[in-house]
């Protein structure tokens, strides 16, 4: 019995890194239009590589730059905190967030500066 | 070099290692722009004014008013889809005329004069009914209008700093000290209104103030000054009535 449980739960281990491997794949992709400026395609692949693999902290990254560069503040807060919480100090995730943070910041300044 | 078994040994050539460096690389920089949305929304607008500004009265280095509306007209036409209107002469200098000429027939203003002269200018200014006239003769426009000061700044003074001199025997010294240094400059500001030409109601206020100060040995006359200054205060007027961009880079990770 003990021989036959890691059999059963090989299909269940090569789906999981099917998935990781297919959401990296959208990811690479993704930044290949990000280059290009096309950034609806990079969003949409962004979020099609954490359909497959939830716990995709570059995704999750990436898919933040994209909502912010659509203008979609709120979401692109959502997705870096919650790559943040994927990956904690990651330097690259953190110094975006903090650049996010500091146009956003601008954003509201301007908001409120009507006198 | 030659390798252990004394073969010269292959060199990978640079495009290789730059390639390799490239798509090993875990991150990518990329340009980004984030939109910034306008102050207020003027799509219900097909035409835009520049009525003119209020400026202090008396003779100037720089005519503040006209050079301001023809700059922001020119900005105004590249950036938005607004017809600009341009009226041979800014219509709130009529209205300032006569109450210039009322108030110094002569064209010489004493301080009370002065402030007497503001007091008339702001009044114009929220004038409802005035921009509401205005507005039905130019088939309701945007309007913008204001107060714009140009002022010499005078910020001449002592400076501490630090300089290296060598003694007797040519050792270096750090000697610290002060200096008096001459420093001049501008200041403008400027508060602009932009008003409903439909209703005369005000739509958004609001005042920017940019300083440039120049050292003793700089020449810079007062126009190159206040060009210097206005290029600095474009773009946030124009954030006011269209989007911008805030432009940056970020990372994406592979």
């Amino acid at each position: 019995m003990r021989a036959i449980i890691p059999l059963l739960l090989l299909p269940v281990l090569s789906g999981v890194s099917w998935a990781a491997s297919r959401s990296e794949q959208e990811t690479h992709f993704g930044i290949d239009v990000a280059r290009k400026g096309l950034w609806s395609e990079a969003r949409f692949r962004f979020e099609k590589a954490l359909v497959l693999d939830s716990q995709n902290a570059s995704a999750l990254n990436n898919l933040a730059v994209a909502l912010e560069q659509q203008g979609d503040f709120e979401k692109a807060r959502e997705a870096y905190t919650q790559a943040l919480k994927l990956k904690p100090g990651d330097s690259y995730i953190q110094q975006n967030f903090d650049l996010f943070k500091e146009a956003d910041a601008k954003r509201n300044r301007k908001a409120k500066k009507k006198t | 070099m030659p390798s252990a078994t004394g073969r010269p040994r292959r060199r990978p050539s640079v495009a290789v290692l730059a390639l390799l460096t490239t798509a090993c690389a875990s991150f990518v920089e990329v340009p980004v722009e984030t939109p910034l949305n306008s102050k207020i929304d003027v799509s219900s607008f097909r035409r835009v004014l520049i009525a003119g500004f209020v400026t202090e009265p008396g003779e100037a280095d720089v005519d503040l008013s006209s050079e301001t509306a023809r700059l922001i007209q020119n900005q105004l036409r590249s950036a938005t889809k607004l017809q600009v209107l341009e009226p041979d002469r800014p219509p709130l200098g009529d209205a300032l005329d006569k109450i210039q000429q009322s108030i110094s027939p002569a064209g010489k203003y004493s301080k009370a004069a002065r402030e007497e002269y503001r007091l008339e200018a702001d009044k114009v200014l929220q004038d409802a009914d005035y921009w509401r006239k205005l507005g039905e003769e130019y088939q309701s426009p945007l309007i913008v209008t204001g107060r714009l000061g140009f002022e010499e700044q005078n910020r001449s003074g002592f400076q501490s700093e630090e300089r290296v001199i060598r003694d007797s025997a040519n050792r270096p010294r750090l000697v610290r000290g002060n200096r008096y240094l001459e420093r001049k400059g501008f200041a403008l500001s400027a508060e602009f209104y932009f008003l409903d030409g439909r209703t005369g109601q005000l739509l958004h206020k609001e005042k920017f103030t940019e300083e440039v100060l120049y050292g003793e040995e700089q020449k810079i006359s007062p126009l190159s000054s206040y060009f210097e200054l206005m290029d600095r205060l474009l773009p946030n007027f124009l954030g006011v009535i269209s989007p911008q961009k805030i432009r940056g880079t970020r990372v994406l990770l592979r």
